[in-house]
């Protein structure tokens, strides 16, 4: 129903899982969380059109959702949890033999790019991480030569795992693969802001750790209160090494594991029926 | 009529013609009246029947009393009953004060004070009513005094203008009356002002003219939503609800009542007796049947005992309640998919509350997860039943610690039914509850009916079938075939119990606004999905064109290409290539030169001819 549906391969994951063509995703009856935020799911500016469903990750999100006027929530967890569950093995290697740290950036999208000091955090990465560091950026960044440059600069591998999309263009569905790859390879997994790369992390058996500039980006609306508020609600996920079993609750709870439905269930919420 | 032709003694105040029993309101009545009756009126006694009182309430009282007589107000009533009753009952027609002082042992009013006077009667209000009762019985008599409750939920959501309520009854305005009490305590302190101390009462529930469930004063107040006497209080509620035209669901303040301890304060009306409590402190008509099940607290719940036979032994001895019913023109199905059998209703039922109000708590919520790990205990619990008979109503079946237990219900399969279609029946009626009543939930309005229900049965560990393409708008989906016999079964229950699952079969004002107001927003929402559809629709139509115009491009770029490569093949430079590229060929010049020479020769020879 919405091109964001599409973003990351989200749509084409749980068609995956219902039993569809994951290569072309049936349309998909309301609109689909896309990543973690302090707010319904969607950005303070999002618009919806009259009547829509919301299908987010987990239970926080509907409730604050509910507080704006929003109604016509229904929570199912986040498709990562959905490709984990399709992909037990992809790129998994023997616990021993992982090693080193997935570092993500805050990134910016295609509305709004990121400032702040990557020198500074480049030299506090090195001074925290004990073994190679593996630095993810967002296609925005990683076209950009001088960001991407400073990062290779310091001795970190580059890696980005390719385009979100827009408007059903240009979307690689494997987005999500790679980066689940790539976890699985590294002990570590960490960024400079609370953001659903360390999620995701922590969900692909990944230590934790958020620390660092956490830049601005252009535009930023703090209508939901910001860093400072993320400081408050999930204190157990900052810092430079965090208490693994209190992040691996947290990230249960804003993945939204207790949520996740099964196929045949999924097929039915998202009105995925065959029309012939 | 002249009074030399009457068959009843006559005192002042009779009237004629009127009925008490065949106007828009009948007598009291009921089994559950009846087996209180049995229980608290002593034998021997000289009792006095004050207003109408249907005759198997009449029965009762005659074959406890030494001597029964009986005052109705209506001329042609008495001479009914006496026809019916003859010597057994002395049927007196007249207004209570136009009674000479008498001392009966026992007076049984249960139909209140609201119909002892004539349109000839003084203007005697609640009080001075009571006063005349009070005048035809001894002091130490035992009194069983009805009063129907002004601020019952059934008469403040009652949307019928108040002079509208009472039929023809109301000649005086009855109901607006300073002395009139209007709380169970109130009842008894008047009790109590006319010389009957000590009395207690009961709240009763009623449906028309039939008391279907009564609770003690203090049960009533106790009990909490979901749990028994709640439960059978509310089933009664709602069965009132399809005769009287409410302005929002009675369900939802009996149950605001249950949860502040005033059910007793919010009962359609009182019982008042002035007589050691009575055997049990609850008493409840089966719903569609006859019998009565009687409740007493027990060490983690209630005892349960029937008038008509020992519970729990009779299991597989299904009463043919269903053909008796069609026999009596109660019930239209004679091979109805639903019987009675009293054997199913367990001795014992635990003080817990309902499975249905912990998933209405959980849908409210919008806790799936919880709904859904209910949801799966429920269907192990099911599926390891040792019958499968009991059609399985998650408003009877109780939440027992980490357990379920069976309620009260009586109502089996008449044969027998797959554990997943029983499973499914339970759904249904829990469906038609749900949406029905316009409850809080969160699932979207496309997948409510067939899916939805298959969905919870998923929950319940029933794998959902394999979906099927939509041919046409109205294919049924998959789920359909699945949930068929359960939604059959859950209709049939539905059709035994005279109460629709489905409240908007009987839509009160705020339902049907409800139902109106839904259907706005369906058309809001659909319109809202057409937009949303629009837009992606024009996502698409852009993706197009830009593969369009990719397309384009490309082709123009494929047709300069062509355009310059056969400009080129043309031109001398790519003939002088060509000669080249073949003369490069050549591997022995010397033959090649011979053969050119003799081709030449033979093209001159045959041009000179």
């Amino acid at each position: 129903m919405h091109h964001h549906n599409h973003y990351y391969g989200q749509a084409h994951i749980l068609a995956r899982y219902a039993g569809l063509d994951d290569q072309a995703p049936p349309r998909l009856r309301g609109y689909l969380q896309h990543g973690w935020n302090i707010a319904d799911g969607w950005n303070p500016v999002h618009e919806f059109f009259d009547g829509a469903w919301r299908f987010t990750w987990s239970d926080a999100p509907r409730r604050r959702g509910h507080a704006l006027g929003r109604r016509n929530y229904h929570s199912i967890g986040a498709p990562w949890l959905y490709l984990l569950d399709l992909e037990p093995e992809l790129g998994a290697v023997p616990e021993e033999e992982r090693e080193g740290t997935l570092w993500f950036l805050f990134h910016g999208w295609e509305g709004g790019k990121i400032q702040g000091d990557h020198k500074r955090l480049i030299d506090e990465i090195r001074e925290t991480e004990p073994g190679p560091v593996t630095f993810s950026l967002y296609y925005t960044e990683y076209e950009r030569p001088e960001i991407r440059k400073s990062y290779e600069d310091a001795g970190f591998r580059v890696v980005s795992f390719g385009r979100r999309g827009f408007s059903y263009e240009g979307t690689d569905p494997r987005f999500l693969y790679k980066q689940l790859t790539e976890l699985r390879k590294h002990k570590r997994v960490a960024a400079n802001r609370l953001s659903t790369a360390i999620f995701y992390g922590i969900a692909a058996g990944c230590e934790p750790a958020v620390y660092g500039d956490p830049m601005e980006m252009e535009g930023e609306n703090p209508l939901f209160g910001g860093q400072s508020r993320i400081a408050r609600l999930w204190p157990e996920m900052l810092g430079k090494e965090i208490d693994l079993a209190a992040a691996r609750a947290t990230t249960d709870l804003e993945l939204g594991v207790p949520w996740m439905l099964p196929p045949a269930e999924l097929r039915m919420l998202f009105d995925w029926r065959e029309r012939v | 009529m002249s009074d030399n032709q009457l068959a009843v003694d006559v005192v002042r105040g009779e009237m004629q013609p009127w009925s008490d029993y065949e106007g828009k309101r009948g007598a009291v009545q009921g089994p559950v009246l009846r087996a209180l009756l049995d229980d608290v009126l002593p034998s021997g006694a000289r009792t006095l029947i004050v207003g109408p009182h249907s005759a198997d309430l009449i029965e009762v009282v005659v074959a406890k009393s030494a001597k029964a007589t009986m005052l109705v107000r209506s001329v042609s009533d008495a001479n009914s009953l006496a026809e019916r009753f003859g010597d057994d009952l002395q049927v007196i027609a007249g207004a209570l004060d136009g009674m000479e002082p008498a001392a009966f042992e026992v007076v049984v009013a249960a139909d209140g004070l609201d119909r002892v006077l004539g349109y000839d009667s003084d203007d005697l209000n609640w009080s001075a009513r009571l006063d005349a009762l009070a005048a035809v019985a001894s002091p130490s008599a035992v009194v069983v005094l009805g009063l129907e409750n002004e601020f019952s939920l059934t008469n403040l959501l009652d949307r019928r203008l108040p002079q509208d309520r009472h039929a023809d009854d109301d000649w005086r305005p009855l109901h607006d009356d300073p002395t009139r009490p209007v709380s169970a305590d109130q009842l008894l302190a008047e009790l109590s002002r006319v010389g009957f101390a000590g009395a207690h009462a009961y709240a009763a529930f009623s449906a028309k003219d039939a008391v279907l469930t009564l609770l003690a004063s203090d049960t009533a107040a106790a009990t909490r939503p979901g749990e028994l006497p709640a439960r059978l209080a509310l089933e009664a509620l709602e069965t009132a609800a399809v005769a009287v035209p409410l302005l929002a669901p009675i369900a939802e303040g009996a149950t605001a009542a249950a949860r502040a301890g005033l059910l007793a304060s919010t009962a359609p009306s009182w019982l008042a007796l002035t007589t050691t409590p009575a055997r049990h402190p609850i008493y409840a008509q089966t719903s569609g049947h006859t019998t009565v099940l009687t409740a007493d607290t027990a060490a983690a719940g209630w005892s349960i005992t029937t008038d008509q036979r020992e519970l729990g032994a009779a299991a597989g001895e299904e009463a043919d309640f269903a053909a008796a019913r069609a026999a009596s023109g109660d019930a239209p199905a004679a091979a109805a998919p639903v019987v009675f059998d009293l054997g199913a209703v367990p001795g014992s039922v635990p003080g817990g509350i309902t499975v249905e109000t912990q998933l209405l708590r959980f849908a409210a919520a919008e806790d799936v997860p919880g709904f859904r790990a209910l949801a799966a205990r429920l269907g192990e619990w099911a599926r390891a039943q040792d019958s499968a008979r009991l059609v399985l109503r998650w408003d009877d079946v109780v939440v027992d610690g980490d357990g379920f237990a069976a309620g009260v219900s009586p109502w089996v399969t008449a044969g027998d039914e797959s554990a997943v279609d029983v499973l499914a029946a339970a759904w249904w009626r829990f469906h038609d509850r749900l949406i029905g009543g316009h409850r809080r939930h969160p699932w979207p309005p496309w997948m409510v009916g067939d899916d939805l229900v298959s969905a919870w049965l998923g929950m319940s560990g029933v794998e959902a079938p394999a979906p099927v393409a939509a041919t046409k708008p109205e294919t049924p989906p998959a789920s359909g075939a699945q949930v068929a016999r359960g939604k059959e079964l859950a209709e049939a229950l539905a059709s035994a119990l005279g109460i629709p699952a489905d409240a908007s079969q009987t839509p009160d004002v705020r339902t049907a606004l409800a139902d109106a107001e839904r259907a706005q927003q369906e058309v809001f929402e659909l319109k809202g999905q057409i937009f949303g559809l629009e837009r992606t629709l024009g996502f698409r139509d852009k993706a197009l064109k830009t593969r369009e115009n990719r397309l384009r491009e490309m082709r123009l770029q494929v047709q300069k290409v062509n355009a310059e490569r056969a400009r080129l093949r043309s031109s001398r430079a790519f003939a002088a290539v060509t000669v080249v590229r073949k003369v490069a060929t050549i591997r022995n010049p010397r033959k090649f030169a011979g053969k050119l020479k003799r081709r030449l020769k033979r093209i001159v020879r045959n041009r000179l001819g």
